[in-house]
């Protein structure tokens, strides 16, 4: 635009020197006749003084207007010149007789308008001579100025188009690549979430309170209300980093002592909790016997043996009273008044070096008495009873003598047994073999048994247990088939704090106070669907009043009747025998279909509200194969359960199925295109440029079925159409899943990973033990749903594409214990 | 209660009854619609525009004209469909607001019935009405 103007103004200027030298001339031409009046006026005069005073003015003139001095020595040839004229038609006159006065000036006026026209000739030729050297001189430069700056004018135009398209090309991709990462956030972000929610998850589930549960921080409470968990921010992931932080910070204050404000402001907010959670108790003004000690629980990582070691310095006999995982206090119990004030005295504001995880100090003040014991009735598992007091002291001293008086007894090493009627077999977890007799003490408190209504079948085989304190009993089922439902047992001596943990989420422990003297009648669904086991340690907690038990010496007597026909326990999935067949990895078209009706369709047409309220995250490498497909594209989505992939906008032509109604509906009301249809016959017309199928394939029982939702993959694709499609993995090393579980128990059941296994199981540990199980979903009104996958070996997707015509691998990536595979139809 | 999308013509025109036993095409399957719904939606002509080559034309235009007599659609994809704004809209109001809530599907070769209930259509069937064999 500049240089355009610059040649504007060029021209412009170049327009008005054209005027300039236009008005030259005629100022020139003026000249001329002023010249030839001024001659005219000096008729009489000699054409030599005529001459040169026409030299003269022409030269004055000249010089007035250009000053050029090859013009002034062109004039200077034509004076000569005129001079030699007039001289020569002197001379003419002498000898021709030209004396009349008519002649002379007939002649002096040729030759005036001669030399007039002559001069006016040279000067005009020398105007433009000069003209045309002035304008080559200035013009022929700035022309080849200009033409240069037009050229570089259109290479710059050039080159600005080309930086232009380039620029809309990049902000193309960028946009593209924004909307990309945009969602890539988002699931990542979900993704977060999602940790951070399975991180607190797990803490909260030990601890969750009746309405309100609590997440402990160092000097902080967060309080989440149970339901809402989806509160709680990356914000608190910060903060709970900060707490990490401020813990490695207070290390260094092991053995200091606070007090003044700092300790008062620490107590008043420990008090503001013990009010919160326990209102029952009241804070007293003068010394007592009892205290309360704030940040002393196992949530602030101060363990039951740490507490001890500190506290019984003052009273050997001190109680302790302790919530592990719901608060951040605990109170002792001293047996004097100066025991607990000494206790108070050097405690409070004291970080203890006999801590090992917390650096915080101890926040103590006097209480005038415990907190109630809960009234709400324990969680127990469904269809366990306890009768406390079911024999007196002298009975059980009785039983304790008939099983003291076995040898087998007297062996002091980890947990005695004795067995009465059949003995058991500890490998088959069974009995079969005939042994010692029931003594007839055991026979009548059988017969109490079957009279007070407990049982119905007459036990046979009798185990005595003798437990030292400390020692315990693994989590087991007694097995299904070994022993019909009721089993009883009678605990002597010590009382035992007994764990029971749901056979599909053993992170769900109920724990059982078992009192010495009690009864426990394990039946039912607490029989057959929940493990029970002893942890080996020497203290309890009393599941009601909280109070730390110290464990005794401690004998169980359990009674069993020996099961001869297969098990028809309604807990099939739990159960050891399989139904004949029908709890087996299924081995025929029939019983595939069966399995996924019951154990797929069903349980998703169950589970599809809560189903959707988890299902939010997307997959990376899902999310990657949609951005890539070209804009337009026509896009099925095979099991597109609550239409996740369906609903954001993005220029794809989507159009999703899926066999569950609940999903249907739900993936619908996302304003998205849904038709009920199974994997295995697709009702879609040929026309897809992609597919994807995510979290499908896994639920097929069988491998034809597999490749058969494959080949209906592959049938309505366009060709040269794109799949996308993702199947758990036997290997969850790097998954959110096994995070979650992480607090599950190890299986003890050393499953092979072979395709051998015969029998569907339960998953429940941290690896999956075999390829075809059952994973428990827990709705949340805590009812479990059992899924039936078919997890994927490393190379297994390989071997089910490459046996498929028409269909080209083109990647398989491994994402959070998935495996993502991408082909395409050739 | 939240938007909740029954069936669009959209959907339908993808849809196909080809799975089925003695079905060589299922396509288009015929629609007896019940209850209609017409909904508002944003026109968005250059997804409309992008659309027209991915569906099946005749398909949309003559099960439209199947359940709205008020369908002005012409036989064939008029030349200059890219700039006929009316008939784009025309194509919008068709494939994008005209919403089936009731009604039932029908393979054209076999005559196998396919309800639409709360405005999602039930393709599944039993095992046996299956294909014997994927084809190879």
């Amino acid at each position: 635009m500049d240089s355009n103007r610059g040649i504007g103004m060029q021209m412009m200027d170049r327009k008005r020197e054209q005027e300039d030298i236009e008005s030259e001339q005629n100022l020139w031409l003026e000249d001329i006749s002023n010249v030839d009046d001024f001659r005219s006026s000096q008729d009489d005069l000699i054409p030599s003084t005529s001459a040169s005073s026409i030299a003269d003015s022409e030269e004055s003139c000249s010089s007035q207007v250009f000053n050029s001095q090859s013009s002034i020595s062109h004039q200077r040839k034509i004076k000569k010149l005129t001079k030699r004229k007039i001289s020569k038609h002197r001379r003419l006159g002498q000898y021709k007789s030209l004396n009349t006065l008519e002649e002379r000036k007939r002649l002096r006026k040729i030759t005036a308008s001669r030399l007039r026209k002559a001069k006016c000739t040279a000067n005009t030729v020398e105007r433009f001579r000069y003209w045309k050297e002035k304008i080559d001189r200035e013009f022929d430069p700035v022309l080849e100025e200009t033409k240069m700056r037009v050229e570089k004018l259109r290479q710059e135009n050039e080159a600005l188009r080309a930086a232009k398209e380039q620029v809309y090309g990049r902000f193309e991709s960028l946009e593209r690549d924004a909307r990309q990462l945009r969602m890539l956030a988002e699931a990542r972000q979900a993704t977060v979430m999602q940790s951070l929610l399975s991180l607190i998850h797990r803490q909260i589930e030990q601890f969750e309170d009746e309405d309100e549960t609590y997440v402990y921080i160092p000097d902080e409470e967060i309080s989440f209300k149970s339901a809402k968990w989806f509160c709680i921010t990356i914000h608190s992931l910060f903060d709970l980093t900060i707490a990490d932080l401020l813990n490695v910070y207070k290390e260094r204050r092991l053995g200091e002592k606070l007090d003044g404000p700092k300790l008062r402001k620490r107590l008043g907010k420990s008090l503001e909790q013990l009010k919160r959670h326990d209102p029952s108790v009241e804070v007293a003004d003068k010394p007592t016997q009892t205290l309360f000690v704030g940040n002393s629980s196992v949530m602030c990582g101060v363990s039951l043996e740490e507490l001890e070691e500190i506290f019984t310095v003052y009273d050997g006999n001190c109680q302790f009273i302790v919530y592990p995982n719901k608060r951040t206090y605990s109170f002792v119990q001293f047996s004097s008044v100066e025991q607990s004030q000494k206790a108070c005295d050097e405690l409070n504001g004291y970080i203890s070096p006999v801590l090992k995880t917390s650096h915080l100090p101890f926040v103590i003040a006097y209480i005038d008495n415990l907190p109630q014991e809960s009234t709400a009735p324990e969680f127990r598992p469904k269809d366990l009873e306890i009768i406390d007091d079911f024999v007196n002291e002298e009975t059980e001293q009785a039983i304790l003598d008939v099983i003291y008086s076995n040898p087998k007894a007297q062996s002091m090493k980890h947990r005695a047994v004795v067995h009465y009627g059949h003995a058991f077999d500890y490998g088959s977890n069974a009995a079969f073999k005939p042994t010692d007799p029931i003594p007839d003490l055991f026979d009548k408190l059988i017969d109490r048994f079957i009279q007070e209504g407990y049982i119905k079948e007459r036990p046979d085989q009798i185990t005595a247990n003798i437990y030292k304190p400390g020692d315990g009993i693994p989590s087991h089922y007694d097995t299904h088939s070994a022993f019909e439902n009721e089993i009883i047992s009678l605990s002597l001596c010590s009382d035992v704090v007994m764990d029971f943990k749901d056979g599909a989420n053993s992170a769900t422990i109920a724990p059982v106070l078992l009192k010495g003297r009690s009864l426990c009648i394990i039946k039912g669904e607490s029989r057959y669907r929940w493990k029970h086991g002893i942890v080996n340690r020497n203290n309890d907690v009393d599941p009601r009043s909280n109070r730390v038990v110290a464990r005794k010496l401690r004998v169980s007597l359990t009674f069993r009747k020996i099961r001869t026909q297969p098990c028809q326990c309604s807990y099939k999935e739990f159960c050891d025998w399989d139904r004949e067949g029908e709890m087996c990895i299924p081995s025929t078209a029939n019983a595939a279909l069966k399995l996924e009706q019951t154990y797929v369709a069903d349980v998703y047409e169950n589970i599809a509200a809560h189903f959707n309220e988890t299902r939010h995250s997307n997959w990376r490498a899902v999310q990657n194969f949609i951005n890539s497909l070209p804009r337009y594209s026509v896009l099925y989505d095979v099991g597109c359960g609550n239409g996740k992939y369906l609903a954001p906008k993005d220029d794809l032509i989507k159009i999703g199925c899926d066999m569950c109604m609940g999903l249907c509906k739900i993936a619908a009301g996302k304003n998205t295109n849904v038709v009920r249809a199974d994997a295995l016959h697709l009702p879609f017309h040929s026309a897809a440029d992609a597919v994807i199928c995510i979290a499908v394939l896994h639920h097929m029982s069988s491998f034809e079925r597999r490749q058969t939702v494959i080949q209906e993959i592959l049938r309505v694709l366009k060709p040269g159409g794109r799949a996308c499609l993702t199947v758990w993995s036997m290997d969850q090393s790097d998954s959110e899943y096994s995070n979650m579980r992480k607090n599950k128990e190890e299986s003890n059941e050393l499953c092979e990973l072979t395709r051998e296994a015969k029998r569907l199981r339960i998953h429940d540990g941290k690896q999956f033990t075999q390829q075809d199980l059952f994973v428990p979903w827990v709705s949340d009104e805590k009812e479990t749903h059992l899924r039936y996958y078919h997890i994927f070996r490393d190379g297994e997707l390989e071997e089910l594409l490459g046996g498929i015509d028409g269909c080209q691998l083109e990647s398989i990536t491994r994402e959070q214990g998935n495996y993502v595979v991408i082909f395409k139809k050739i | 209660m939240t938007p909740f999308q029954t069936m669009r013509l959209l959907t339908h025109n993808f849809l196909s009854s080809g799975f089925l036993k003695n079905a060589p095409t299922g396509y288009p399957l015929k629609l007896n619609a019940i209850k209609i719904e017409t909904k508002e939606a944003d026109f968005d002509e250059k997804f409309i525009k992008n659309m027209i080559p991915k569906i099946n034309y005749e398909c949309l235009k003559s099960t439209a004209l199947g359940i709205d007599s008020n369908v002005h659609l012409p036989d064939a994809l008029p030349e200059d469909w890219e700039s006929n704004e009316a008939f784009l809209k025309e194509v919008h109001r068709v494939l994008m607001c005209v919403e089936i809530v009731e009604g039932e599907l029908q393979c054209p070769d076999t005559g196998r019935i396919f309800p639409i209930r709360d405005g999602i259509p039930n393709m599944l069937v039993q095992e046996e009405e299956k294909m014997d064999e994927q084809p190879e």
